[in-house]
């Protein structure tokens, strides 16, 4: 009785797609045998036995129109995704940034005749940087460095022009007191290798490593004797090209503060004072 | 004034959002009651970030919860009649997939999409979702936006 109702559901059913104006009702009381077959061109129909003779064979077929609305079962799953969902792997992204204007104030107990040390840089001129949107980032970029450590009054620091070695010595007789200033300074290509970690909301923490080429160093020195004025550059000098440090700081949108540690000696062994050691802090805005 | 007229676009938005889906047995799914609730997620978008995608209201909601998951295959079902196109799965006599196109309302296109993952065949999950779109885009870009 299921099948004969199933069949009359079936005939209905193909009538009202191929839009019959006249329908086609055929009934077949128990049949043996029901077989649909759906193609890309239509349906088929083919019924084998039934309730008087079990030889008898019934078939019907409908071809699909032009305006067939087709329903298509689905054997594979939804994969579902998300447009909005934080961890749609589609804000996974690279990018070229530029960042971190850095100013800070350093000390270093390295060597007793060291004042401070003022540094200032852009970390990244350029990077390329990946967010994963999971509140983890990686940048390695390409960045400039300047770096000026003041020397203790009354010392200042000479190179020896035979030798090139840089060491300490006093500022020349006569020579007011104000207005004396000796400092080394550095300037640096650096390459940093940043990693970044959401902590909440817009802070972040950023932790890494920085390698840097001090492609020049100079003295200055600055001071009056009597009403000369006197300014020397020396150039030349023997610092450790290739120095690393380690940085981190914490990041509130486009602001932030840092910490830098320069374990690495300024000058090559027995070209110059040891200072090593240098602990910044200081602070960054993000453009 | 500042504050008058931002009050006031403020209700107009919410009456909007809340007009869009009234008629509908899914509204009363987003009434509130499962932003707190344990194992459901509820996302709702609008704005910019909805508009980039063709949406005027992005509506979501995923439920863990058996009886939860009952009644928003049951509210589904029945929005599901009045839709002027639909194509559904069924798995072990269960609602496996839906996804039904409303009559527009006011030149809006109205998609409702459900999804039982606890039937899928790979890697089930014991997790229902429901996503209630409005907007422009049609529904062959609703799909291809929320499928892998």
């Amino acid at each position: 009785m299921k099948k004969t109702f199933f069949i009359i559901a079936t005939m209905f059913a193909m009538a009202q797609v191929c839009n019959a104006t006249n329908d086609t009702v055929t009934v077949i009381e128990q049949p043996s045998q029901v077989i649909i077959t759906e193609t890309p061109s239509g349906v088929k129909v083919n019924v084998l036995g039934s309730k008087e003779d079990d030889s008898a064979k019934y078939s019907y077929s409908v071809e699909h129109q032009a305006n067939d609305k087709m329903t298509t079962s689905q054997d594979r799953d939804w994969e579902l995704r998300f447009p909005f969902y934080k961890n749609d792997t589609r804000n996974h992204h690279w990018a070229i940034v530029m960042d971190g204007f850095y100013m800070g104030g350093g000390i270093s107990h390295s060597w007793d005749n060291i004042n401070n040390s003022f540094e200032i840089g852009l970390l990244n001129i350029a990077a390329i940087s990946y967010d994963s949107h999971h509140g983890q980032g990686i940048s390695l970029g390409v960045g400039i460095h300047h770096k000026s450590f003041s020397i203790k009054r009354p010392n200042m620091l000479m190179r020896d022009e035979a030798t090139n070695i840089v060491s300490s010595s006093f500022y020349p007789n006569g020579v007011e007191e104000k207005n004396r200033t000796s400092n080394l300074n550095m300037w640096a290509l650096q390459f940093p290798l940043l990693f970044r970690q959401k902590i909440y909301k817009s802070l972040a923490l950023r932790v890494g490593g920085i390698m840097s080429w001090n492609y020049k160093a100079q003295v200055n020195n600055h001071y009056n004797i009597g009403k000369t004025e006197y300014n020397i550059t020396q150039r030349g000098l023997k610092q450790n090209k290739i120095t690393f440090d380690v940085m981190g700081g914490l990041t509130l949108r486009s602001i932030g503060i840092y910490c830098r540690y320069s374990p690495n000696e300024v000058f090559k062994k027995g070209y110059g004072p040891e200072i090593k050691n240098t602990w910044t802090l200081g602070g960054t805005i993000a453009f | 004034m500042k504050q008058f007229i931002i009050i006031i676009l403020t209700c107009m938005m919410a009456t909007s959002t809340a007009m869009a889906q009234k008629g509908l047995n899914i509204n009363q799914l987003f009434d509130g009651r499962f932003k707190k609730a344990t194992g459901a997620t509820e996302i709702i978008v609008t704005g910019s970030k909805a508009s980039e995608i063709g949406l005027d209201i992005y509506h979501s909601l995923s439920v863990t919860d058996d009886v939860q998951a009952e009644l928003v295959e049951s509210y589904v079902k029945k929005d599901g009649v009045k839709a002027v196109d639909k194509e559904v799965e069924y798995r072990n006599g269960q609602l496996y997939y839906g996804f039904y196109t409303l009559k527009p309302e006011k030149g809006c296109k109205r998609y409702i999409f459900f999804l039982n993952q606890n039937l899928a065949r790979k890697s089930p999950k014991k997790v229902v979702t429901l996503i209630y779109m409005e907007g422009k885009a049609s529904a062959e870009k609703i799909k291809k936006l929320i499928r892998k």
